[in-house]
């Protein structure tokens, strides 16, 4: 396969896998749990012009940090088409954009023809196909591969300013851009244990990115390192979930990453380090080796790291493939040589299809939209309504009103009990503990989902009494509150 | 700025070095005073500085300079230890004919860190320590045999309380002789050997002594909540000084310097000063010597550099208001002044152990348990974890506790909702005075009820 072929069949691939996610994404209008909290920031910044620092909905009005760069240019395209649109455009064009950009850097590794296959497991990547999440992530993942090419041409004038906008960009987006400084710093330390010099441009951008990255990240969360020291990485998690969020490496997890891809990435990266003179991929097998022991210390995001991992195994299947390819033309049946790519193409597909299309079905986006829409009318901006934790979001985006929880707990005391209050809340069978609760934190409604009864694996506890009184009854339920402890005793609310 | 004009400021900054470092450290020093004085705050803040206000009449030397400073000029102390340990400083790298740039890059980074900042603002005799030494150093290093010999009791009283402090002066010694050893300078520091290890036999010396703050692993990057130490930025220059000095002999002192910091903050994190003065050390020559190097991509070199400054600057501006903060605040020292004169001399008070260095000194009273007490045994804790009236007043009676002095830091250790605060809500206990953040209760005795 020449050059021209090569290129012109990823961009096929880019287009076609383009058109698949848009596909599925625009076929619901739900997004995943989580999306509408990037909705509703980047919403604020459209209407007020900077991020809004103080939650007045969020768990009842809290402080909120975090890095705008998503939010900003989310808020930007608003301003051309709805938000939802906007962010879904967005999402999967910057997600599909990994093709082109695996593509390039697995061309500086190998020849095209393996390249070629990079973007092909790249974007058929079951990790990052969630084609209705709207997540930093879907931005950050293709900035930081595109760090990672500058990186590769820094001297060439043009990457370098290329670079130097990627890294402005990531280091306002997120923090998980850590994992390329670190990565870029492990390249540097193998480079020098094994006395391979790195140029002196490429130094000095490391030099240059740590700094900047850090001092960035001093001036977003200044008072939140203050006070929370190192654990600010776990972002308070409530230790009930933390498994959730920081979960040890699981075989089926793995999966995500493609089984043919994860197989020969970890072959590739075996090899690389049992012989590390002169490997071309040094710089993507720091990146492996810095994200696994970012995720193992409980430091990244299990999400992200997985799906960098799986971005690196794929530039890394460039290199098993062009190994193989030479294997065989050396063999007996060097012949079938010509059918190798067709073969290759059919196991990548074959393998990654099933996963694939598991991960597109197990994306969880909200069944009953309806409820939190109409719970709109009800109450006012200061009514507190409660829900799951995941549907924190969806009570402050859709019905305007403070949510108790929701998955945002940096800068929250006492994460953890609120947690378990929450869960007493929507499962205790007394009445008397749920209601002392719901003073506790002046909740009014109570939305209870199919989601809730499927996370609980129970009915919510069906009060008899006039204290609970159902307002909307239809796939799910909202509850108001009547009645307060004291209430019970003296008079109602 | 074009490059005449960085050039021309470069020139300015190297060749009037000494006024800028002075200017600069008498912001630094005066400013915090200035503050506290303006929010009608206590000049002498901090649990150290209480301590030693405590101990005036140990037999440390921070407490003879204590006796001889008129009280009520205690709160110069420290700005001045700091402004006379900076001069020595510039002193003795004139002396030692170091290059403008590092007599420039070395004291600044020293002025605005963290570690530096937090002493020139407290009564510690860390900074004592600081002043006493570079005054032996300088002594030491000159020719004339007089001047040497003088350098012992400076090195004698620097090293006198604590142990840790007499291993820094033996290794500051070494490291000199294994520059240029004169039998001078060995006879003082042999002699200087025997007569501390004699007095920390006699005399039964702790091997640490203060500062008394709360102090953990994190104290030495404030930048993620560290109580001094230094800024990120300087602990990457530090990497940078280090990778760029490790094979260069002249600097084999530093690294025989290196362990005992190293190994002592780990055990005690309250010694972080010394790690941190170190530290700053290499943090100036890897400043320079990253500036001084070529870089292919003279943007990123302007645009680090910038970086870095404005790092270390952000860090000090923040440590300088956080300074502010340092306790007790005007609140409470109004509280603690009255409970001086309206509590019975016989009274103990509980409080959280930090605070107790404060009602102490201020309210002139017993008091339960001090942090340096409570790092051996934390009583202080076993009661405030205490959920049940049965199992507290037991604690009570064994303590002979009396009175319960409730500060916004014990508020915010224990929960509101359960466990000792909703206790004091008992009969047994009785609100005698109450402000913003100080509330002050009486244990009745069972009888009184």
């Amino acid at each position: 396969m020449k050059r021209r072929d090569a290129t012109k069949y990823m961009f096929v691939v880019f287009v076609l896998i383009l058109l698949i996610r848009l596909l599925i994404a625009f076929s619901s209008s739900e997004v995943t749990y989580d999306s509408y909290y990037h909705l509703r920031k980047a919403q604020e910044i459209a209407e007020h012009g900077i991020p809004q620092w103080h939650d007045t909905l969020s768990y009842g009005g809290r402080e909120l940090i975090y890095l705008p760069g998503f939010h900003y240019i989310l808020a930007l395209l608003s301003f051309l088409l709805p938000i939802q649109v906007a962010a879904k455009l967005l999402s999967n064009i910057a997600l599909s954009c990994l093709v082109p950009i695996t593509y390039l850097i697995s061309s500086r590794i190998t020849k095209p023809q393996s390249a070629f296959f990079t973007a092909l497991a790249t974007a058929i990547l079951p990790i990052t196909f969630l084609p209705s999440d709207i997540s930093v992530e879907s931005l950050f993942l293709p900035l930081a591969f595109i760090a990672i090419y500058a990186f590769m041409r820094i001297k060439e004038k043009r990457y370098l300013y290329i670079y130097l906008t990627v890294i402005f960009i990531l280091s306002f987006t997120s923090s998980a851009t850590i994992i390329l400084i670190i990565g870029f710093l492990a390249y540097m330390l193998l480079s020098t244990i094994e006395g391979k010099k790195i140029s002196r441009a490429q130094g000095e951008v490391i030099i240059f990115s740590l700094l900047f990255y850090v001092w960035t990240q001093m001036i977003f969360f200044k008072k939140l390192l203050q006070q929370q020291g190192i654990s600010f990485f776990w972002q308070n998690t409530p230790p009930q979930i933390l498994q959730q969020y920081f979960p040890s490496f699981s075989s089926i997890d793995l999966l995500l990453i493609g089984i043919i891809p994860l197989i020969t990435g970890l072959y590739v990266v075996y090899k690389a380090i049992t012989s590390l003179k002169d490997n071309k991929a040094f710089l993507i097998i720091s990146m492996v080796i810095t994200s696994i022991a970012l995720v193992w210390g409980r430091m990244l995001s299990y999400d992200i790291a997985l799906s960098f991992i799986g971005i690196c195994f794929a530039i890394l299947f460039a290199l098993f493939y062009e190994e193989i390819h030479v294997f065989i033309k050396q063999t007996k049946v060097a012949i079938w040589h010509t059918l190798i790519p067709i073969f290759v193409v059919l196991v990548l597909v074959g393998s990654t299809g099933y996963t694939l299309y598991d991960q597109v079905q197990s994306q969880q986006t909200p069944q009953d939209l309806d409820v939190f829409t109409w719970l709109a009318q009800q109450g006012n901006s200061n009514s507190i309504t409660l829900a799951t934790l995941q549907e924190g979001h969806l009570i402050t985006h859709y019905a305007k009103h403070q949510n108790v929880m929701d998955s945002k707990f940096v800068l929250i005391d006492n994460s953890e009990m609120i947690y378990k209050d929450l869960t007493t809340m929507l499962t205790t069978p007394f009445q008397t503990k749920a209601v002392e609760l719901f003073d506790k934190y002046d909740v009014e409604y109570v939305v209870i989902t199919s989601e809730t009864n499927k996370l609980y694996e129970e009915e919510f506890p069906s009060y008899t009494r006039e204290c609970f009184k159902k307002i909307y009854d239809k796939q799910s339920q909202i509850y108001q509150i009547t009645c307060t402890l004291q209430d019970e005793q003296d008079t109602n609310k | 700025m074009n490059k005449t004009q960085t050039n021309k400021f470069q020139n300015f900054i190297t060749t009037h070095s000494t006024l800028v470092v002075i200017v600069l450290s008498l912001i630094m020093v005066l400013i915090n005073p200035l503050l506290s004085y303006l929010a009608k705050k206590p000049l002498i803040v901090s649990a150290t500085s209480y301590n030693h206000l405590l101990h005036i009449n140990g037999k440390v030397p921070m407490s003879y300079l204590l006796l001889w400073v008129p009280q009520s000029m205690h709160f110069i102390i420290p700005g001045v230890l700091s402004l006379v340990t900076i001069v020595l400083l510039i002193t003795l790298l004139r002396i030692n004919k170091v290059s403008p740039m590092f007599r420039t890059v070395f004291p600044l980074l020293i002025i605005t860190s963290p570690a530096f900042m937090f002493h020139s603002n407290v009564i510690s005799h860390f900074m004592l320590f600081s002043s006493l030494v570079l005054g032996a150093t300088i002594l030491f290093g000159r020719k004339k045999n007089y001047a040497v010999f003088l350098s012992l009791p400076l090195w004698l009283l620097a090293a006198s309380p604590s142990l840790f402090l007499g291993i820094i002066v033996l290794l500051l010694q070494l490291s000199y002789l294994m520059k240029e050893k004169t039998p001078q300078r060995l006879a003082t520091t042999i002699i200087s050997s025997l007569v501390l290890t004699i007095y920390y036999v006699t005399h039964k010396i702790a091997f640490v002594l203060g500062p008394f703050e709360v102090y953990d692993i994190s104290s030495l990057l404030p930048d993620l909540g560290g109580i001094e130490g230094v800024s990120f930025f300087v602990l990457f220059l530090t990497l940078v000084g280090m990778f760029t000095t490790w094979k260069q002999p002249s600097f084999r002192f530093a690294y025989l310097l290196l362990p005992v910091p190293i190994i002592t903050y780990i055990l005690f994190p309250q010694t972080v000063f010394f790690l941190s003065m170190l530290l700053v050390f290499f943090a100036s020559v890897g400043l320079i010597n990253l500036f001084k190097r070529k870089w292919d991509l003279d943007l990123l070199k302007k645009c680090a550099f910038i970086l870095i400054v404005l790092g270390i600057v952000f860090t000090s501006i923040a440590f300088a208001q956080k300074v502010t903060t340092f306790r007790p605040t005007s609140d409470e020292f109004s509280a603690f002044s009255w409970t001086k004169d309206k509590i019975p001399d016989s009274s103990i008070i509980f409080s959280t152990p930090e605070t107790s260095y404060f009602a102490a000194q201020i309210a002139d009273h017993n008091v339960f348990q001090f942090t340096h007490q409570a790092y051996a045994n934390n009583q202080t804790n076993e009661i405030l974890i205490t959920a049940y009236l049965k199992d507290v007043n037991p604690l009570i009676e064994k303590h002979n506790i009396s009175h319960i002095m409730v500060t916004k830091d014990m508020k915010e250790q224990i929960p509101k909702e359960y466990g000792f605060y909703t206790l004091l809500q008992d009969e047994r206990f009785k609100l005698i005075h109450s402000s913003k953040s100080v509330e002050v209760y009486q244990v009745l005795a069972v009888t009184d009820k």
